[in-house]
């Protein structure tokens, strides 16, 4: 094979290579996620932590909001 | 066939395993908290742009006729080999904790390191007969 005949075929080859990598055919498709949900391992203040883990209403905020207040201080 | 003809067909046959590796060895396929890809797919992609240029560096092996430019492909395979084992460390790219991309990495460095160590042989090979045609 000539040189010049090799520098047009590994032309070719490089351009495959970067189609298939455009098209994602190289690897595993990544999983689709749902836009919309939360990351479990993010960053969370423990205010919110300790809201969503107890669920309560309206009427109970305030006197939870105390409590997490206290859990803070005493954690601190 | 003498040595050198072996040792870029072997080159050659590391550079496509390397390529397709992450097709049979996957890496994982979670995504960050902000929903982006998490740096190993971003590692693997590199890795691919690398061993495509690895292979046809490895074929130009068998095409190159003169000792310069053979020397200078077998130097550029050995640099290809190094590049393929830092990509993945953390002071680089980096991959994730996952099992799988461990694994996968675990293969690339093996793969890499073979291809560091044929490049450096290649360019000692070719370094010699040099040698030889001078004296």
């Amino acid at each position: 094979m000539t040189l010049n005949r090799f520098l047009v075929l590994s032309l070719f080859i490089f351009s495959l290579g970067i189609v298939i990598l455009y098209n994602g055919l190289n690897r595993v498709p990544l999983r689709q996620i749902d836009p919309n949900a939360t990351h479990k391992h993010g960053h969370s203040s423990l205010l919110q932590s300790e809201a969503v883990a107890n669920k309560t209403t309206t009427a109970s905020a305030t006197a939870l909001r105390l409590k997490n207040i206290d859990i803070i201080q005493k954690r601190s | 066939m003498n040595r050198y003809k072996i040792l870029s067909w072997i080159a050659l046959f590391i550079s496509i395993s390397l390529l397709l590796l992450p097709k049979y060895v996957p890496i994982c396929t979670g995504h960050t908290g902000d929903g982006n890809p998490m740096q190993c797919h971003y590692t693997y992609q590199a890795e691919f742009i690398i061993t495509l240029l690895a292979i046809i560096l490895s074929a130009s092996l068998l095409v190159l006729r003169t000792t310069e430019a053979r020397l200078l492909a077998s130097f550029v395979v050995f640099l290809l080999g190094i590049i393929v084992i830092i990509l993945p460390q953390p002071w680089a790219i980096g991959i994730c904790e996952n099992g799988a991309c461990l694994k996968t990495t675990f293969f690339t460095t093996i793969g890499g390191s073979i291809l560091a160590i044929i490049g450096l042989v290649l360019l000692l090979l070719t370094h010699k007969t040099q040698s030889e045609e001078v004296i």
